[in-house]
């Protein structure tokens, strides 16, 4: 009985041509995919949450906060000490420099500090953007979420494509940490609008138990 | 026709699965956590004891049989979609609720506004009209689900250890549905009765998630503080927004400084 139906439901539909042949298998496959994929990812973010608030639950604070992106000095410093006095040229910035293993484990080390800075901020953006009571406001906040969060995935990118190639270039470095630390300093500054209207709590959930 | 022995194996172990489930969600008081999953989960047992009864009564292809069947389906999809929407709306309500909510409503609109055209479309329009709902209900849910998870992880929204669970046996359950609902028709025709036997099969694989928490007394419901008021988050959040604005002002007047 349901055989008949479907039959007919299908046919009917095949008469129209290959559209419907075509696109609602490959978009039923990409929908289940998508589903699994997201609920997997979901559930594994979220047992690394509950990890991460038994772990942090004792850490000082400016631990908590981004803070690697604070020691870009000291690596420019280091490349810089490392090129070769004839590489040191006024373009330092648009150069791209190859370095020895020892130089790239350095910078490597440091992208991956600057993308847990910006974990951890992002993370703090969202919990706060999710707390918005109007549409208007919430689509201003994620606005400006956004214009952080393009940039820094492509500059991202393309950095650990240079660190890929065995290329460094220190201005893609600079730009890199100069938007993960505005991230940072936006952080910082919507904390302190928060602990200066007395939501002490709410600071607390932000930074621990966010 | 009658039920080969596997398929009625398959429908035993089901319903032993379904009113194990229904006795652990009585037994935990999983109805006042989740009103209306329990409710999704009640009208699943009864459905398949008022189908056995009337196969046995009136046979597998009996008149009695399609309308028993079809009109259960009805009842239990619209459990179904209510169940998922209490998801929703657990997830959600302490955060992004205001977006989500009129996703749900457009999405909802649409599937229901999916069925009733293609059911004026054809000859038995009753019947299409649930075929096509049960269908468009599968990829709404799914796109439903999708669309919860990801704004779960944009905003950080995190839900109970049961609802999880829940969550996941209705991504498994819809994700073999749709393959199933898509490649049934073009394809799977000739093997009908094993097609339908492995979607009897997702089922008791999304009952067993759901049955596992259950097994052991759950953690008692606490509601959340409310750490921000909405009055407070208004005029706090626009506090924020300006500073933002400034910071974002400050940083493109650095960057123009330093390309002259």
């Amino acid at each position: 009985m349901r055989v008949t139906i479907c039959e007919s439901i299908w046919y009917r539909h095949n008469k129209d041509g290959h559209y419907v042949m075509w696109f609602q298998p490959t978009f039923s496959l990409i929908l289940a995919a998508a589903l699994l994929y997201v609920t997997f990812v979901y559930l594994k973010q979220q047992s690394a949450r509950e990890r991460r608030i038994k772990t942090q639950r004792d850490l000082p604070r400016e631990q908590l906060l981004a803070h690697h992106y604070t020691s870009f000095v000291e690596v420019e410093n280091k490349l810089w000490a490392a090129t070769a006095e004839g590489a040191r040229t006024a373009n330092w910035d648009t150069a791209r420099i190859e370095f020895r293993s020892a130089e790239l484990q350095l910078v490597r080390k440091y992208v991956r500090g600057l993308q847990e800075d910006f974990a951890i901020g992002n993370r703090i953006f969202a919990v706060v953007i999710g707390h918005s009571a109007e549409v208007k406001m919430l689509r201003q906040l994620e606005w400006q979420r956004i214009k952080i969060e393009f940039p820094y995935y492509v500059w991202h990118r393309l950095i650990c494509f240079r660190l890929w190639m065995g290329q460094v270039s220190p201005g893609e470095l600079r730009r890199l940490t100069e938007i993960v630390a505005t991230l940072a300093y936006e952080v910082r500054s919507m904390l302190n609008v928060f602990e200066r209207g007395g939501n002490v709590d709410f600071v607390e959930y932000l930074v621990r138990k966010s | 026709m009658n039920l080969s022995s596997f398929q009625n194996f398959l429908w035993i172990v089901g319903t032993a699965l379904k009113l194990l489930l229904f006795a652990l969600v009585l037994a935990r008081r999983l109805y006042r956590r989740l009103p209306l999953f329990s409710l999704y989960v009640a009208l699943v047992v009864a459905d398949d004891f008022a189908l056995r009864w009337t196969y046995h009564h009136f046979g597998y292809t009996s008149l009695a049989a399609k309308y028993e069947y079809w009109s259960s389906l009805g009842v239990v999809l619209v459990a179904r979609a209510l169940a998922v929407a209490e998801l929703c709306w657990r997830g959600l309500r302490n955060s992004v609720w205001l977006i989500a909510s009129r996703v749900l409503a457009i999405l909802a609109f649409a599937i229901l506004a999916y069925g009733i055209v293609e059911a004026a479309k054809n000859s038995s329009p009753a019947i299409t009209f649930l075929l096509t709902v049960e269908r468009s209900l599968d990829f709404g849910i799914a796109i439903i689900l999708v669309a919860l998870l990801r704004l779960g992880i944009r905003y950080e929204v995190w839900i109970g250890g049961i609802e999880r669970r829940v969550l996941l046996g209705f991504s498994v359950f819809s994700t073999f549905q749709i393959v199933n609902n898509t490649f049934m028709k073009q394809w799977m025709m000739k093997y009908f009765a094993w097609w339908v036997s492995a979607s009897v099969v997702s089922f008791e694989v999304a009952m067993l998630i759901w049955i596992a928490p259950l097994l052991r007394p759950l953690p008692p419901m606490t509601a959340s503080p409310t750490l921000l008021s909405e009055e407070e988050s208004v005029s706090m959040l626009k506090q924020v927004l300006e500073r933002m604005r400034r910071i974002a002002e400050e940083m493109k007047r650095i960057a123009r400084s330093k390309w002259k």
